[in-house]
């Protein structure tokens, strides 16, 4: 950190006229000065430095020296059906997921622009509730809705629809999932569809299409970069899920994370959790550098490094 | 058609292609698209947003093939009526017909009528030809035809060379004839053009209302364009419909508009002019007593009470003495005096303290200078009287 100098850097300071009060192409009086400025980083460096770039760092290292230093962990990842088995698990989950909210959270991104800002106020509370409840309050909330003789089961029993068993399966974790995870996907749809002028779906009307054909031909091309960086945040938020499969799913098909953390916690193997915990990464970032090269060439825009959002 | 459009050709739309002259045949060629004008008509048409108005009743028939232009301050309702004949607006009440026939029923997409946006609205997506391929595509034309009308339209507007690019790759002024080619290549009756050249600078507005003007002779379509500039409105139309708070308060050509404005509104819309208010007495409507001052009208204008003199710029003419026979006059002081090359502009006082406007040419020069008194003189035939507001 020595690079970042406490003191004002004598250069640009020197360079300014005597003359009283900020230049002109200095905004605003009560900013820091220009050649503070990189100071403002320095809280942020810091906790990236310490709470991401350092244990990540000790967990890829972790997954190649312990417990002695080889590739054993990784081939043991490779040969453990078992672990195959859970990571395939956890990427089909994390596909359905997106796949689920995007499906769910298009049209109802659609409903957010077209409608008024009462009604749009409305959606969006409803969207981001699931940010102001607890995590533990939701998912318990889900066992009571999912649980055999739970909400859901009464509901279809009196409408003679007979039962479905959904606590403690992968479909009961998916859809605790897709409930969290909404607002990721459809706050970027929203972002990106209320940029779209109007006019330009008028356009595809006065131009002969008719209504659905100029909503798919023209809407929804221009809805593209949402879909990818909605998708994208999806997709790798969904790979993390621990508190979620633990208590909704079973032990029997759990998913990366609560494998992961059975080896580090419970049989203190660092090494094998270290591989699992490079496979997930290593997933979220071929999937980042993917995803953000087929949105280039589709929609001239980077989704998935920004979110969607306009940089 | 100007020189100066950034792509270089200097002859009008098909002179400047003499050798392909000949495939026009399966293009754009005169015969086949003079026939597609249609006769619009709209019968009281309203519409309202909540309580507030946006048009009221708005009657007008435009001609097969007319140029017709609805002029107006920002907010008097000319894009909602617009968006109404193209059918993105539903009237509250009224009608429009086409050719004759009802279009309420009819979806935009089944309206048959191109319409270039304000702001363009192109797809972003697709690049130019395809954005004007669009259309062809939506009426499941052939490939070959397809491609052929697409060359046309392109030629048109001369943007040959820009068809892969996408619409943030081009100037306004390009993306502005892209909008265009992709609203006439499927040869609609009727074009709308809602303030088509509003963001464009005024050299380039200057060179594609050339543009627009030499495609409106070749097409025949009728065109209904919006705009707020009165010299675009003026230069560009057959006629002219001026609203003014969602009500067309005149219509006529431009000359018409402007010789014989049937408001103080139209008067002070369209062009400069010189104004004497006054009150016309029922009994001797060939005069408008003006304080002191009885000042000869022409006597046909039925307007009576409180009522203005409206006096073009050029019907004025300074004179050291009194007014000919015959001609009407006030006396009045140069006050500012512009030179405009051709001509000069002179701004006078008259008598009350209000300033009149003069304009004169090489051949009308009455040698009086800033400070100098004299007379503005007028032919009272040649001034219009309105009802004062
Ligand atoms: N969707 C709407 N809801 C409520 N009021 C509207 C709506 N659209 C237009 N208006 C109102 O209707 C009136 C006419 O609007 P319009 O857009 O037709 O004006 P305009 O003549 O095209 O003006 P400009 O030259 O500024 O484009 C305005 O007062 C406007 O505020
Ligand atoms: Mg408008």
């Amino acid at each position: 950190m020595t690079a970042i100098s406490p003191r004002p850097a004598p250069g640009p300071a020197a360079d300014r006229p005597a003359g009283p009060g900020p230049r002109s192409g200095d905004a605003g009086g009560g900013r820091a000065p220009r050649s503070r400025r990189p100071l403002l980083l320095v809280p942020t460096v810091l906790l990236v430095l310490a709470g991401f770039v350092y244990p990540v760092g000790t967990i890829v290292v972790r997954s190649v020296t312990q417990p002695e230093f080889g590739p054993q962990n990784f081939s043991w990842l490779l040969h453990d059906a078992t672990s195959l088995q859970v990571l395939g698990r956890t990427l089909v989950v994390a596909a359905l997921a997106t796949l689920i909210t995007l499906v769910l959270g298009y049209p109802y991104a659609y409903l957010m622009t077209v409608s008024g800002p009462a009604l749009r106020g409305l959606l969006m509370l409803a969207v981001l509730m699931p940010f102001w409840t607890s995590l533990m309050v939701r998912v318990f909330a889900w066992v009571i809705i999912l649980q055999d003789h739970g909400v859901l089961n009464t509901v279809l029993g009196a409408l003679g629809l007979g039962e479905t068993h959904l606590l403690g399966t992968t479909t009961g974790v998916l859809i605790g999932i897709c409930q969290l995870l909404m607002p990721f996907m459809v706050l970027p749809l929203f972002n990106a569809m209320r940029s779209i002028d109007r006019r330009v779906v008028q356009a595809g009307m006065i131009c002969g299409a008719p209504p659905w054909k100029a909503f798919w031909r023209v809407f929804v091309p221009l809805s593209l970069p949402g879909v990818f960086a909605g998708s994208l945040m999806v997709f790798i938020l969904s790979l993390g899920f621990y508190v979620t499969p633990a208590v909704l799913g079973s032990p029997r098909q759990e998913l990366l994370p609560n494998a992961l953390y059975t080896q580090i916690s419970e049989l203190l193997n660092w090494g094998r959790g270290g591989a699992l915990a490079v496979a997930l990464l290593l997933t979220a970032g071929v999937l980042l550098a993917v995803t953000t090269w087929v949105s280039k060439r589709v929609t001239g825009k980077a989704a998935g490094v920004t979110g969607g959002l306009e940089l | 058609m100007s020189a100066d459009l950034g792509r270089g050709g200097s002859a009008p739309l098909e002179a400047a292609h003499p050798a392909t002259a000949p495939r026009e045949a399966g293009g754009l060629d005169a015969a086949d698209l003079k026939r597609s004008g249609a006769a619009i008509e709209l019968r009281g048409l309203t519409k309202a947003y909540g309580t507030s108005q946006a048009v009221r009743g708005v009657d007008l028939t435009i001609e097969p093939g007319e140029f017709m232009t609805f002029l107006g301050p920002s907010g008097s309702g000319k894009t909602t009526t617009l968006n109404m004949i193209a059918g993105f607006v539903p009237p509250t009440s009224g009608e429009i017909l086409v050719d004759g026939r009802p279009l309420a029923a009819t979806p935009p997409h089944r309206r048959e009528m191109g319409m270039v946006f304000q702001g363009y609205a192109l797809f972003p997506h697709l690049s130019v030809w395809d954005n004007i391929e669009f259309p062809l595509r939506q009426r499941k034309m052939p490939k070959a035809r397809r491609r052929e009308l697409v060359r046309a339209a392109v030629r048109t507007v001369q943007l040959e060379g820009f068809e892969r690019r996408r619409p943030a790759q081009l100037s306004g002024g390009q993306q502005q004839r892209v909008a265009f080619a992709r609203a006439i290549v499927y040869r609609p009756p009727v074009l709308l053009m809602d303030e088509p050249l509003g963001a464009l600078d005024k050299k380039l507005r200057e060179a594609l209302q050339e543009e627009i003007r030499e495609i409106h002779r070749k097409v025949g379509t009728t065109f209904l364009y919006v705009t707020h500039d009165q010299e675009e409105a003026l230069s560009l139309s057959d006629r002219i419909a001026v609203y003014d708070d969602g009500r067309i308060v005149q219509v006529g050509t431009a000359e018409e508009l402007y010789e014989r404005p049937r408001s103080l509104f139209v008067a002070q819309f369209l062009g400069e002019s010189t104004l004497l208010r006054g009150v016309v007495h029922p009994d001797d409507p060939r005069r408008l007593h003006a304080g002191a001052h009885g000042i000869p009208l022409s006597g046909s204008h039925g307007v009576r009470g409180d009522a203005v003199v409206v006096i073009r710029p050029e019907q004025l003419r300074l004179t050291a003495g009194g007014p000919a026979p015959g001609r009407a006059g006030v006396p009045v002081t140069v006050r500012d005096e512009t030179y405009l090359g051709h001509s000069r502009k002179l701004t006078v006082e008259l008598p009350g303290g209000h300033t009149g406007l003069v304009r004169e040419g090489p051949g009308t020069a009455s040698g009086l200078r800033v400070g100098d008194s004299g007379y503005a003189t007028w032919d009272p035939a040649a001034a219009a009287v309105v009802p004062d507001l």
